[in-house]
């Protein structure tokens, strides 16, 4: 059949699968660490522990720099898993564009394209609100 | 007290009904989170995480089960981004008041209009719109609770796209994924059958909270100690809806959808009133 996108259902389908698993793996060690270090889980709404950044990819960076110098475990865990959340519905839009632009479907190139280059100009933060 | 143990539970209910009904769980989680004493900027921005925890954990399941129609999920992503963006500006501009009021009579309209097709199992379209064949609009899906395989085709392209970009404003606005607005427009106007509008439903509000998310993210408001245990909580409570969805009625997951909306437009009812100008 024409229509049919089995492919790029099942390439969805397994980086999602994919990305949910690994984000957890990490927000769990993150929160292992945390039970570890506090000897409780009571929750802490302090300034330490916000994400901080330009962009997405800035915030991104800041975390992976703190992991290869080894501080703040827990915080660089569970930060790590909720970036790779966020991450993989990014890298869902960009497979999806390739996807068609492969199978030569130009109209939903078009579509997922415009799709992809709003979402990469709001995460660069150039689409600023207000 | 707030404990990472108790929003990890709450977050697994909300994950559960949320993969169930097409909800991302923002407007469940954001107020319990408030009455546990959480900054209302705080507990927007973790539930924008708890949106796209969501949509990943369940959509998994929907797409390689084929309950997701993909093709659409993407047409209409077109209209819901603009729209989400339009939205986070112009929400400046606007008295709160006139918001909550607005979207409350959108989704008594939409709760009015599910209502009156509440018992129908699936929509018929013996006629696609131009727009709609062009773009390939339908789908199939092997449907449990039916013991059948369903065809559709989805109609009206244009103005359900429309709907899908003042889905889109609310989102935008209000700081949540919108889910129960895109669910009523694709019903409504799509005629999408109800257990293929929640999961694709599912499937955008994902994209959708990832824009919102990036600039709370980029603001400095989200809280990883909150967000960690709300995004564990959420991924296994899709997981285990999106499993359990296609064992159900379409006409049981419409119930289900208009009691959490009759409870949104109280909140939103309440908010307007206690809103200032």
């Amino acid at each position: 059949m024409v229509n049919s996108i089995r492919e790029l259902e099942v390439l969805i389908s397994r980086l999602l699968t994919f990305g949910v698993f690994l984000s957890i793996f990490f927000v769990s060690i993150g929160v292992g660490l945390y039970l570890m270090q506090t000897g409780g889980l009571t929750l802490a709404l302090g300034d330490e522990w916000f994400l901080k950044g330009e962009t997405v990819f800035d915030v991104l960076s800041n975390i992976i720099g703190k992991l290869f110098s080894w501080s703040d475990l827990s915080f660089v865990f569970m930060s790590m898993g909720i970036l790779l959340l966020m991450l993989t519905q990014y890298i869902r839009v960009i497979m999806s564009v390739i996807y068609f632009i492969f199978i030569k479907d130009w109209k939903y190139v078009a579509i997922t394209l415009a799709v992809s280059i709003i979402l990469t100009l709001s995460l660069l933060n150039i689409l600023r609100a207000g | 007290m707030l404990n990472m143990a108790v929003i990890m539970l709450l977050s697994f209910i909300t994950g559960l009904v949320g993969a169930l009904t097409g909800l991302g769980g923002g407007s469940i989680m954001i107020p319990l989170l408030t009455l546990l004493g959480v900054p209302i900027k705080h507990a927007v921005a973790a539930g924008l995480i708890t949106v796209i925890a969501t949509s990943s954990g369940s959509a998994a399941t929907y797409v390689e089960r084929e309950l997701t129609n993909v093709r659409v999920a993407m047409y209409l992503e077109i209209y819901t981004v603009i729209g989400a963006i339009i939205g986070a500006i112009i929400t400046n501009f606007i008295a709160p008041k006139l918001l909550y009021f607005f979207f409350a009579g959108f989704l008594m309209t939409s709760f009015i209009g599910l209502r009156g097709h509440i018992s129908k199992e699936l929509p018929v379209v013996e006629k696609q719109d131009k727009l709609s064949s062009w773009l390939r609009l339908e789908g199939s899906y092997y449907d449990e609770a039916l013991g059948k395989v369903v065809d559709y085709k989805i109609t009206n392209a244009f103005p359900g796209g429309l709907g899908m970009f003042i889905a889109g404003l609310a989102a935008g606005m209000l700081g949540i994924g919108a889910g129960a607005f895109k669910v009523s427009v694709q019903e409504l106007l799509l005629k999408m059958p109800s257990k293929v509008s929640s999961t694709t439903s599912n499937f955008i509000i994902g994209m959708t909270a990832l824009a919102g998310a990036s600039v709370y993210l980029t603001m400095g408001l989200i809280n990883i100690n909150l967000a960690a245990p709300m995004a564990i909580g959420t991924t296994l409570g899709a997981i285990v809806g999106s499993r359990i969805l296609n064992k159900f009625r379409n006409v049981t997951i419409r119930y289900l959808f208009l009691v959490v909306v009759l409870y949104l437009i109280i909140q939103m009812l309440y908010k307007g009133v206690t809103a200032p100008w």
